[in-house]
């Protein structure tokens, strides 16, 4: 047996640094995933915040973008059940699609809640994002979701990433980012 | 000399070069991560300076500087603003700019270049700052009224149509480390890079019809 107990205790080294090694394996992946989270993060920021300042320079409703504002406000404003993009045919005074191809892209936009229920893949540098939008009325007093026309509305952008999951789930992390904005504020 | 002990003489030295490798991959992670973390401080530090003159654009403490805009390229923006607030409502003219025949030569880096911010006086003095930390990328963009593209390099001084047009300004800034992480084995490797975007809507420039 002689020359067999260096090679058992060599062993049990290797088995003790297997751990060591596995340990040292996790810190890597953490470490690499916190700078991966960290720069798409940063990205997803930037694409909601591009969203919504794109939103603000569109006209607060489909009803405020003639030259006179409506008679009564907010009650002439698009009814909270029809926000989104428009689309009629049979009037193209207020049909968004204008290439006429049975879609609203995001440059046929005309007013801030075309934005409602938008959603699309975007392409980036840093892979896709999944977006998502949604916009509906707010009540002055506390901003949260009003059922009736008020004169702010909220925008709302959910970005999602396949790479940014949460923590002890398969499931993405939702971003959200609102703004809200104000007919008067305009 | 036995079987027993030159088997565990081999394995022990294939021990010692597992623990060599992974303590080099530990070092390069954890350099990464340090070099990571110094990139973004840096961007930062640089994104928010940027973020400050470009919202004062145009400001002065009783209404808006006239003109706002004189240069607007890709790489060069110039503007008024009041931007010390000061009391007597002179307008300072700061630029910046985005040096790309001026490289940085204290750095391993070849991409970063110079980034300039020049706060002109109105009595003709000038401070120059000059931004050495790592920027390999300053980008802008100009959008109108309706947030669409109208261009990224405007005529010089910025036509008075245009500038009445002009409401939205895009902004990239990328910043890469000053050294390589080394990932190969041969000295090979990569610079850490990080990206900042952000669309601006300045306020003084919400409203044309008092500007002109």
């Amino acid at each position: 047996m002689a020359g067999y107990g260096e090679l058992l205790q060599t062993m049990a080294a290797i088995v003790i640094f297997g751990l060591i090694l596995m340990s040292a394996n996790r810190m890597i992946q953490r470490n690499t995933m916190m700078q991966v989270e960290g720069e798409l993060e940063q990205e997803v920021v930037a694409l909601a915040q591009d969203i919504i300042e794109e939103s603000r320079t569109l006209e607060f409703d489909e009803n405020s973008q003639g030259e006179v504002p409506p008679t009564k406000i907010p009650d002439d404003f698009t009814s909270p059940a029809n926000l989104g993009s428009d689309k009629d045919a049979s009037n193209p005074e207020v049909d968004d699609d204008l290439d006429g191809d049975g879609t609203v892209q995001r440059d046929e936009f005309d007013d801030f809640d075309d934005y409602h229920e938008w959603k699309d893949t975007l392409e980036t540098a840093h892979g896709r994002f999944f977006l998502d939008t949604e916009v509906f009325y707010v009540d002055k007093t506390n901003y949260e979701k009003s059922e009736g026309r008020t004169t702010f509305k909220k925008i709302r952008v959910n970005i999602t990433n396949e790479f940014l999951k949460k923590s002890n789930a398969d499931s993405d992390t939702e971003y959200y980012l609102e703004f809200i904005r104000n007919y008067y504020a305009d | 000399m036995n079987a027993g002990l030159l088997t565990s003489f081999i394995v022990a030295g294939i021990l010692i070069v597992s623990i060599i490798t992974m303590n080099n991959s530990v070092t390069n992670s954890s350099s990464e991560l340090t070099m990571t973390q110094f990139t973004r401080e840096r961007l930062a530090s640089v994104s928010q300076l940027i973020s400050e003159d470009i919202q004062k654009m145009g400001y002065n403490r009783t209404g808006k500087t006239d003109p706002i805009l004189q240069v607007a390229n890709s790489h060069k923006i110039k503007f008024h603003s009041n931007i010390d607030n000061s009391t007597d409502n002179s307008v300072e003219v700061i630029t910046w700019e985005f040096r790309q025949d001026l490289g940085i030569t204290s750095t391993e880096n070849k991409n970063d270049r110079v980034l300039h911010r020049i706060v002109k006086n109105e009595d003709g003095s000038e401070e120059v700052t000059e931004i050495k930390l790592g920027v390999t990328e300053f980008y802008v963009a100009y959008y109108n009224d309706y947030g669409v593209l109208l261009s990224d390099s405007l005529t010089t001084p910025v036509d008075a149509a245009l500038r009445d047009d002009l409401k939205q300004f895009y902004i990239k800034l990328k910043v890469q480390s000053p050294e390589k992480i080394v990932t190969g084995s041969d000295g090979s490797g990569r610079y850490i890079t990080s990206v900042w975007e952000k669309r601006f809507s300045p306020p003084n420039l919400e409203e044309t019809a008092e500007n002109n």
